[in-house]
């Protein structure tokens, strides 16, 4: 157990060392610089560069930004808020983006399990329909798609809810974004619920139970439940980044102060120090992920934790 | 008992069993199991619909830029933003270009063509605000699309399904080395690189395909991977290789037609991600080059004036939902014929 | 089961209906107005984007300011006095101005911001406003570090006393402060912010009719209440402002109909709804949107032949009515009108049609130029590569469609960039034509004459004669004597466009859907941020 975890950590700083090399090396490439004001001089542009340490070789500037990240210190946003750390800026946005995501990984999450459930114990005609309709959507629809409807309908034409985001009713404003981003999450999560319960259902020992004349309902609670779940949470890590990345767009049509927003301006006013710190913090999130899920089935399933590694 | 009696083995009794006894009766056990996948999957339903809808695409994807008499980058912008109006419905008063308008000082209701006096003129999609058809463009566009999804998903196969087969059949220190790789590569959030990339290279579909195909292939190559592990221990694969057959033999003729059910399933699931992708570059304005058109741009061109025109976002959305429809119709149908 | 389940999920759904009804604007007294994107700065000597200067306008006053009908008042000055040689301005600040916190607004505070503007460590993208568009004395030297930041010509012989020297004339200098850029800026509370000064609203400090109390670097909601303090007080009307960044214009307009917003900025083909409708205002910018031509490194641009076909096979009236819409004037010069008020009273760019020999929209004359320009050049084919930016790509292709149609043998390559490559570009010279738009910063013609002068770092027209005219035009020879600097001007432009070193196309307003209750909203003859004194609101 200890030899797997250690062997896990090391893989996961290895890889957070070359994405941070990666990101450096591909940000030389990136056209523009952040000192391109149309009315500054050549000379004036110079000044700048010196002074954010953009004349140093590439290496000099890789370690000493190598350094600053191990203490914490992502630097300063050069031209999106010039001199602002950037700790400071996402201090605030980073909560907003995770408390979203968040909010629709359970509300999918729940809506898929009840959807893929329901549908795997009752299979009747019209609930079977339900559940092909909403997850060929939920897949089938990109979530901006449902960001606009719902906001023409929801919010222009029925005035249910606001259509821009504001902190002051975080609560009542986030409901149309993380309604568009759930559906997505809840047709992937329907689609392995139902699988998981099919397959679950025709195994021995729930049919062994079912000779043993307990009731259905004890067999779905126990059994049926408990052994389809594990597995959702596996397809969950996967989904919950894919939510953060994917809500670039959603929060810009609703103004959420998020992280997403924050990367799209980035892009566009080519703020270098902006772009690779929220990759990397991207990146960070992911594997962290990935390693807490490696830890918790190395802590569900035995062979793993008997020195096998998962597959 | 005498030694003169035991039969001593000579060398020519191990000599290989001919090749083409081998060859038929692993082809004729893979035949069987992919005619029985095959039929299997044709008795499904839901398989067959998709899989209609999807040559359905294909085929409006090669034809469709070509049969509504207009190109579609020719521009005319004194016949810019007109509503559809469709040979034939016009005259029973449904898609005869008659569009309301929700003005803010009140809806309006008009009619372009018939102010621009070309009640001839048929624009079935109508036209994008540069006046070109938008018929041939959500075509072109699906084109395109298909293009970049199909192109960069074969690399994908190529290259995953090599990777996964090489580290999973020779295993030891070269699948080691192999699977780290994949660990630190596939740590990596796709959209970080995809976006990273886009930004770096010179926009243009080559770029796309070269960004989508730097991420995709560690599905496939996990897949095949595992796909060989189990495979590698079947007793027919064993038997091979008692009898002598050589790494390559082993693989193409023994491994890879057991993979192909799988990796087909991922390709129609790749297929989907792909187009999503491609739309989502759009959106970030890291897509394809002006000029040019494909599912995402014309989507988030229409996107941004859906409420003027909502005739210029509609087409090009329910073609790519039937396109990810169909492509998960086959999958879940190749998924229930390979089980 | 199933009932009571219903039942629940009706009242879930009732609840978040009723909690889901906002307030609207029209119970509300402040004013809402949404913005395109979030400010990058709202530290008043570092905006230098307009959404910016939108922000900062609502918490600085300058020595000067424009009114709400569009005219150049005193405002913390009192007045003003100029040498006789134009190289010295002296302005008297009014009595017992007062800083948002209290303390006195003294002319100790302009010399601070000013020195704060030039010093290289504050790293400010607005420095051209004293090293390019005025010169101050050691301007330039200060900003490069050089020179000791002291040494900038700016100084306070008593505390309402601010002298500003400059090294060449500037007769629109008045006009120049009333940017943003030169809003006074207190030392103390500067230096006790210590690195935060203008992070958060408590590290600022209002000089102008509201105080910002909310607000985070990009903030996505920017909040301003009223300042007891501003020497105007009681004539502000309305007790709070609310800033909301909404990219998304479509998303804009629908909380603008559904009464959540009091004023929105909108552009885009989404203007068409609102075309018509009363509450629409169209705000002159001073812009041009024109297309650079590379005349030193593209040898068919060096043309002038090939220049003038290029024009001239443009159809800028298809273009602004078809597609670019309201909002949008074609232009066949580099002035725009309503935009420089010449000494005898005129607008300087009256006359619209005044270039049309060598700009109108004349494709056999077009095609003669070219056909004369290949012959000139010995070839039958040009290709030119077309760098703009990506959001004006519907344009450009509209462009290329034109003049490759019009201009047989003619190949354009459509290069859209992101953001800020453009300028590298610029800056570089790597491009031959370039779509460029130009907003000037203040009301004097040279804002956009100054940019083709060779030396100047961006523009490729190279043509001495010219950048003599400039330079005696910013010299002392006109100062005192308004008629003839007028004159030399458009001499300066009667060559540009002779010359055909540019392709104008057209000049752009900034258009508002304001609410009929809301009055006096206005912006300054720029086109750059807000004029907020006279804004009010009806409330039913």
């Amino acid at each position: 157990m200890a030899g797997y975890l250690g062997k896990r950590l090391m893989i996961s700083v290895v890889t957070l060392l070359f994405i941070l090399l990666i990101l450096f090396l591909l940000l030389q490439f990136m056209p523009g610089s952040p000192f391109n004001d149309e009315k500054l001089s050549v000379e004036q542009v110079a000044v700048l560069k010196q002074k954010y340490g953009l004349d140093k070789p590439v290496i000099v500037q890789f370690f000493r930004y190598l350094g600053n990240m191990v203490r914490g210190d992502l630097g300063v946003s050069y031209s999106l808020s010039p001199n602002t750390p950037i700790t400071d800026l996402l201090k605030n946005r980073f909560p907003v983006t995770i408390k979203m995501g968040f909010a629709s990984m359970m509300a999918g999450t729940l809506f898929g399990l009840i959807l893929g459930f329901l549908t795997a114990f009752f299979g009747n005609r019209i609930l079977t329909f339900i559940y092909n309709l909403l997850t060929l959507l939920g897949i089938a629809v990109p979530s901006y798609l449902f960001a606009m409807g719902f906001s023409y309908v929801l919010g222009y034409k029925l005035k249910l809810f606001p259509l821009l985001y504001d902190f002051r009713a975080a609560g009542i404003t986030q409901v149309m974004p993380v309604a568009a981003m759930s559906l997505g999450v809840m047709a992937v999560i329907a689609r392995f619920a139902k699988a998981e319960a099919s397959e679950v259902m025709k195994s021995d020992y729930v049919q062994f139970a079912k000779c043993q004349g307990l009731n259905n309902s004890t067999i779905i609670l126990k059994y049926i439940l408990k052994n389809s779940l594990m597995p959702v949470i596996t397809v969950m890590a996967g989904l919950l980044v894919g939510l953060l990345t994917g809500s670039l767009v959603i929060e810009e049509m609703f103004s959420v102060p998020g992280v997403g927003s924050l990367l799209t301006n980035a892009i566009s006013a080519n703020d270098y120090s902006v772009v690779i710190a929220l990759s990397f913090i991207y990146s960070l999130l992911y594997v962290v992920v990935m390693l807490i899920l490696d830890l918790l089935y190395c802590l569900i399933d035995p062979r793993v934790r008997l020195g096998g590694k998962p597959e | 008992m005498s030694a003169a009696n035991v039969y001593v083995p000579v060398k020519e009794d191990f000599v290989p069993a001919p090749a083409e006894y081998t060859e038929n009766a692993v082809q004729e056990a893979a035949g069987g199991v992919r005619h029985e996948m095959l039929k299997r999957f044709f008795a499904y339903k839901t398989s067959v619909t998709g899989m209609v809808i999807l040559i359905v695409l294909i085929l409006l994807g090669l034809i469709g830029p070509h049969i509504s008499g207009h190109a579609y980058d020719q521009q005319n912008l004194s016949m810019a933003n007109l509503a559809p109006r469709v040979p034939g419905l016009a005259s029973l008063g449904i898609f005869d270009g008659t569009e309301t308008v929700p003005k803010t000082d009140g809806a309006v209701r008009r009619n372009r063509y018939e102010e621009l006096g070309v009640t001839d003129t048929y624009y079935i999609f109508g036209t994008d605000n540069l006046g070109r058809d938008m018929f041939a463009r959500c075509f072109m566009g699906l084109r395109i699309s298909l293009i970049i999804a199909l192109a960069a998903t074969a690399i994908n196969l190529v290259i995953g399904m090599n990777y996964g087969i090489i580290s999973g059949y020779f295993g030891g220190m070269t699948d080691i080395l192999m699977q780290r790789i994949i660990d630190v590569i596939g740590s990596i959030p796709t959209l970080v690189v995809v976006t990273l990339l886009m930004l770096v290279l010179k926009p243009g579909m080559g770029s796309i395909i070269f960004a989508l195909m730097l991420s995709g292939w560690i599905e496939m190559s996990l897949i095949s991977r595992s796909e060989v592990l189990k495979v590698k221990e079947l007793e027919y694969v064993q038997a091979a290789r008692t009898m002598g057959a050589g790494h390559m033999h082993i693989i193409f003729k023994d491994i890879v037609p057991n993979i192909v059910g799988k990796l087909v399933t991922q390709i129609m699931l790749s297929i989907p991600a792909a187009v999503f992708l491609e739309a989502f570059l759009s959106f970030v304005g890291l897509g394809m080059p002006a000029g040019t058109c494909s599912l995402g741009t014309l989507l988030s061109d229409g996107f941004s004036n859906a409420m003027l025109h909502p005739y210029k976002l509609l087409p090009a959305a329910i073609i790519m939902i039937l396109l990810m429809v169909g492509c998960h119709m086959v999958a879940e149908g190749l998924k229930k014929a390979t089980e | 089961m199933k009932k009571r389940y219903s039942v629940f999920f009706i009242c879930l759904f009732l609840a978040a209906v009723l909690s889901g009804c906002g307030k609207s604007r029209n119970e509300n007294k402040e004013i809402s107005i949404t913005i395109p994107s979030t400010p990058d700065t709202v530290d008043p000597q570092l905006v230098a984007e307009t959404n910016s200067v939108f922000v900062a306008d609502c918490f600085t006053s300058t020595l000067y300011e424009y009114n709400e009908n569009r005219e150049l008042v005193p405002c913390l000055a009192q007045s003003c006095d100029i040498s006789d040689d134009g190289l010295t301005y002296t302005f008297h600040l009014k009595k017992g101005l007062k800083w948002s916190d209290g303390r006195p607004l003294t002319a100790e505070d302009f010399v601070f911001a000013l020195q704060r503007l030039a010093d290289p460590d504050t790293g400010s993208n607005s420095v051209y406003f004293i090293t390019d568009c005025c010169s101050i004395k050691n301007a330039k030297e200060v900003s490069l570090g050089t020179k000791p930041v002291n040494e900038l010509g700016v100084s306070s012989p008593d505390d309402d006393t601010f002298v500003v020297e400059l090294t060449q004339p500037c007769p629109y200098f008045c006009a120049l402060v009333s940017a943003v850029t030169f809003s006074p800026c207190n030392e103390d509370f500067y230096h006790s912010t210590g690195k935060n000064y203008a992070n958060s609203a408590e590290n600022l400090l209002s000089s102008g009719p509201y105080i910002i109390d909310r607000y985070e670097p990009l903030a996505m909601q920017i909040h301003f209440k009223k300042n007891p303090y501003y020497m105007d007080a009681d004539k502000i009307t309305i007790p709070g402002i609310n800033l909301q960044v909404v990219a998304n214009q479509q998303q804009a307009l629908m909380c603008y109909e559904s009464d959540t917003v009091d004023i929105i900025s909108i552009s885009g083909e989404l203007v068409e709804l609102a075309e018509g409708d009363p509450e629409l205002f169209v705000f002159p910018q001073a812009s041009l949107f024109f297309f650079e031509l590379n005349q030193i490194n593209c040898p068919a641009l060096m043309n002038r032949n090939i220049r003038m076909a290029l024009n001239k096979s443009l159809d800028r009236e298809d273009l602004v009515n078809n597609l670019l819409k309201s909002g949008y004037t074609s232009m066949t010069r580099a002035i725009p009108s309503d935009f420089y008020i010449q000494g005898d009273g005129t607008d300087f760019a009256e006359d619209r049609e005044r270039y049309d020999e060598y700009m109108a929209y004349d494709t056999v004359k077009a095609q003669k130029l070219w056909e004369q320009g290949l012959s000139e050049l010995g070839v039958s084919r040009v290709s030119l590569t077309m760098i703009y930016n990506s959001s004006q790509s519907s344009f450009c292709e509209a462009v290329k469609a034109q003049m490759e149609k019009n201009l047989p043998g003619l190949d354009i390559e459509l290069k859209p960039v992101q953001g800020k490559e453009l300028i590298q570009r610029r800056m570089s010279g790597n491009y031959d034509m370039l779509f460029l738009g130009w907003v000037a910063d203040y009301a004097d013609p040279t804002a956009f004459l100054d940019q083709f002068i060779s030396s100047a770092h961006d523009g490729e027209y190279n043509n001495p004669e010219y950048d003599k005219i400039c330079e005696r035009i910013q010299g002392v020879e006109f100062v005192g004597n308004t008629a003839a600097r007028d004159d030399m001007m458009h001499k300066a432009e009667d060559m540009l466009m002779e010359d055909a070193a540019l392709i104008p196309v057209f000049t752009k307003g900034n258009t508002f859907l304001i609410h009929d209750d809301i009055k006096g909203f206005q912006q300054p003859p720029t086109g750059i941020g807000l004029v907020l004194r006279s804004l009010s609101k009806e409330v039913k």
